[in-house]
């Protein structure tokens, strides 16, 4: 095959992000006729760009090819993004609720009175937000999630604005109740953000080095929570150092390592961990408990990043 | 061209633009910039992607056929060639089309 010019190639790459969505063999062949045609045109002698022009934008070209194929256009890429953070949030804005109502006030309790008696677990539902304070109040963790489903049930117009205002609302909240029931909130609040950066990412970094930088940004949001404890190591505000410590520590620097350089599945990988963490904090952290959550939160929302951003990123080449 | 004359010519080309390409390749087998030029030559095409997509639809319709061809020297192309299902449609375009450009000539006629 001729080695084409770069602006191109670019068109090229350009057009295959594009037409993401499009069934693939469509997609094979009006690839491969687009590359005959920009070859055949250069081999001939003509302009390059000339070419290119005459051809219609990337963007036109795979209208075209979804019009042609029937294959409607609300699989855009960003837009497919977008749709699967916001569902993402809402589910992690129900879940969230689940544990702050019927977990969370229990574990407490049953931290208090493991001392006294060998039956925590049997106290663990006994008194819960929603056994304590009846169903009105047991509502209340709710609110975030009917908020998360703004951006999702409103017109397109109103969607992006909605968007903002609600992630804005979760971090102020989250930060606000502080320490307590809010920390809880964060992840959410994340992935509210999430839900409105990430598209805006994709069309911005469809074919350049963006789509790399934010990966080794993402690196190094994962890498977040370890190298705080190491900070905490370094400072001697903890102490107990072991070696599974150090394993597991590697092993998600490493992690973070290959979030950057994309390699296959690690999105999937990174968010289960996130999930795993977060399972954890509730069941089984004691004291840590927020922090394995905000820790998994971060992973969770990173990685479903990732996984949402890989549909319409394309790796360099 | 002025932004009227553009949309009108836009619409119209785009209800014709797969027979027009049927009615070529019923003449021989094409390649796709070979195809590309005669259609821009003939004014029949303004943005000259807009033809593989529709390729690809008529191929997976059954209208159009493609086969490899790899010259002694050169770049090995894939030529398009219309089926005899693409034959049939074309004649049956050609039924439909002259009655309404023939009854829209003599309108345009009484008009001037």
């Amino acid at each position: 095959m001729t080695t084409l010019p770069t602006t191109a190639q670019r068109y090229l790459d350009a057009l295959d992000a594009a037409l993401d969505g499009v069934p693939d063999a469509a997609k094979q062949a009006i690839l491969d006729d687009v590359r005959a045609h920009v070859s055949d045109a250069a081999e001939e002698g003509r302009d390059i760009d000339a070419t290119l022009a005459a051809l219609g934008s990337p963007e036109e070209v795979a209208r075209d090819a979804r019009e042609q194929l029937g294959v409607p256009a609300a699989s855009d890429p960003t837009d497919r993004a977008a749709r699967f953070l916001r569902w993402s949030a809402v589910v992690l804005a129900l879940i969230t609720a689940a544990i702050v109502i019927f977990l969370l006030p229990s574990h407490a309790i049953e931290q208090a009175s493991e001392g006294v008696s060998g039956t925590g677990s049997t106290l663990q539902t006994s008194s819960s937000l929603f056994a304590q304070y009846g169903l009105g109040i047991a509502l209340l963790p709710l609110i975030p999630a009917a908020f998360a489903l703004l951006p999702i049930v409103l017109t397109t117009s109103l969607r992006t604005i909605a968007g903002w205002a609600v992630a804005a609302l979760m971090t102020v909240f989250a930060v606000i109740a502080g320490f307590s029931i809010g920390g809880f909130y964060l992840p959410l609040a994340l992935m509210l953000w999430a839900a409105m950066l990430v598209p805006g990412w994709i069309r911005r970094g469809r074919r350049s080095v963006t789509g790399r930088i934010w990966r080794v940004v993402g690196a190094v949001v994962l890498s977040a929570p370890v190298i705080l404890t190491f900070g905490g190591l370094a400072t001697g505000s903890l102490q107990d150092a072991t070696l599974p410590f150090w394993l597991v520590s590697i092993g998600f620097l490493v992690l973070g390592v290959l979030f950057a350089l994309r390699v296959p599945y690690i999105d999937a990988i990174v968010a289960l961990i996130g999930a795993g963490l977060m399972l954890l904090g509730v069941i089984d952290a004691g004291l840590l408990a927020l922090a394995f959550w905000m820790a998994g939160g971060l992973w969770l929302v990173a990685g479903l990043s990732g996984a949402a951003a890989r549909g319409g990123i394309r790796p360099l080449r | 061209m002025n932004t009227d004359e553009e949309r009108i010519a836009t619409n119209i080309r785009k209800g014709v633009l797969e027979f027009c390409v049927l009615a070529l390749l019923a003449r021989r087998e094409m390649y796709g910039l070979a195809l590309a030029d005669e259609l821009v030559a003939r004014h029949l095409t303004a943005s000259e992607g807009s033809l593989y997509p529709l390729l690809a639809r008529m191929r997976d319709a059954g209208t159009v056929t493609t086969r490899w061809d790899a010259p002694e020297t050169g770049r090995a192309r894939r030529y398009y060639a219309i089926t005899d299902s693409g034959r049939a449609q074309l004649r049956t375009f050609a039924d439909v089309w002259h009655p309404i450009a023939t009854q829209v000539g003599t309108l345009l006629k009484e008009e001037s």
